[in-house]
């Protein structure tokens, strides 16, 4: 796949350098000289083409050939920028895929298909829903959000409580729009099967839509 | 003119539709929406077939089917609920870059040109 990342920060060479070691052909967007210059005199991440203009321009973006990515990432330490980067990139060049990096938390409500947006990912909320998997049990953690919020990936840890102890999960009668993705026992991560039992203490792993939420809730949680 | 008539009475409306939308716009230097390339750069011509408001994530989206006998094409304006002209069975040419949604040609914000 050919993947273009707007900024070249931590965050956009990480993702690079891991791209490139999957095998993908990325090319880094950054308008900041003294960054570009650093990165090709030291040849990081190794691999990684790079660019220097301004990703909130068109022609910038046309030079960057967005015409024929499959991905753009719009990962810049400005949400701004990462919204005008989204907005462009599926709007005037079509691109199939549009990741954007949420800085602030407070505006991840733009973050949707209305500016481009395909897939936003927030630390902070990322971070809060991590913490709160270590701290509760029996509660629905949300982990990552889809299709502008319309799907979601949660975790719910089982508690004593739970009507969902000791049923296979082809007998708890999960919702069409929902499905459980692993479950997490101890150090293994389990494949479900139908006829995967449930213990105490199990992760589950669920996809589900806004609308299959509650049902979920009341099914693994009570 | 009576191998026209009974054309006429032997045809589905559909193609008659379809015929009558592919004279309209053939004199336009347009390309037809059949033959549009997806992400490139494109002009195209139509009629309205149909006025949708979207709401996406509690946010206005006004979109409207364009065909032109060929094919159709939908043009998404976000923020919108209306926008003046932009009514059933008006004939715009648009302008914008396609992309594939679920195996619709989707043109995000395009720059219209009402056609009298």
């Amino acid at each position: 796949m050919r993947v273009v990342i707007a900024g070249g920060g931590s965050v956009g060479k990480f993702i690079a350098e891991q791209l490139h070691e999957g095998g993908h052909e990325v090319l880094i967007v950054d308008n900041d000289h003294a960054t570009v210059a650093r990165a090709l005199k030291n040849n990081e991440p190794k691999g990684v083409a790079w660019f220097e203009a301004d990703a909130c321009e068109i022609a910038a973006l046309a030079d960057a050939n967005l015409d024929k990515a499959d991905v753009v990432a719009a990962v810049t330490g400005d949400d701004e920028d990462n919204l005008v980067i989204s907005l462009l990139a599926k709007q005037e060049f079509g691109v199939p895929r549009v990741v954007a990096r949420v800085n602030n938390p407070k505006n991840e409500w733009m973050f949707n298909e209305t500016w481009g947006v395909d897939v936003s990912v927030s630390t902070p909320h990322l971070i809060t829903g991590l913490v709160q998997e270590a701290v509760t049990e029996g509660s629905f953690v949300r982990l990552l959000n889809f299709e502008g919020g319309k799907a979601q990936l949660a975790e719910v840890t089982l508690a004593d409580t739970s009507p969902a102890n000791g049923q296979e999960i082809g007998e708890l009668g999960f919702p069409r729009d929902a499905n459980i993705v692993a479950v997490v026992r101890g150090d293994r991560v389990i494949m479900p099967r139908p006829d995967t039992i449930l213990r105490v203490h199990d992760e589950v792993i669920v996809l589900v839509t806004a609308e299959a939420g509650d049902e979920v809730r009341r099914l693994l949680i009570g | 003119m009576l191998k026209g008539l009974r054309e006429r009475l032997h045809t589905s409306l559909d193609d008659l539709d379809c015929a009558r939308l592919q004279d309209r716009f053939a004199c336009l230097s347009i390309t037809p929406i059949a033959d549009a390339p997806m992400r490139q750069p494109i002009v195209v011509g139509g009629e309205i077939k149909r006025v949708l408001i979207a709401p996406h994530n509690g946010m206005a989206t006004l979109e409207i089917v364009v065909g032109d006998g060929t094919g159709t094409v939908t043009a998404v304006f976000s923020g919108r609920r209306h926008i003046a002209g932009l009514d059933h069975g008006r004939a715009v040419v648009l302008e914008g870059v396609a992309h594939d949604v679920k195996g619709k040609r989707v043109i995000l914000n395009p720059a219209y040109t009402l056609l009298p």
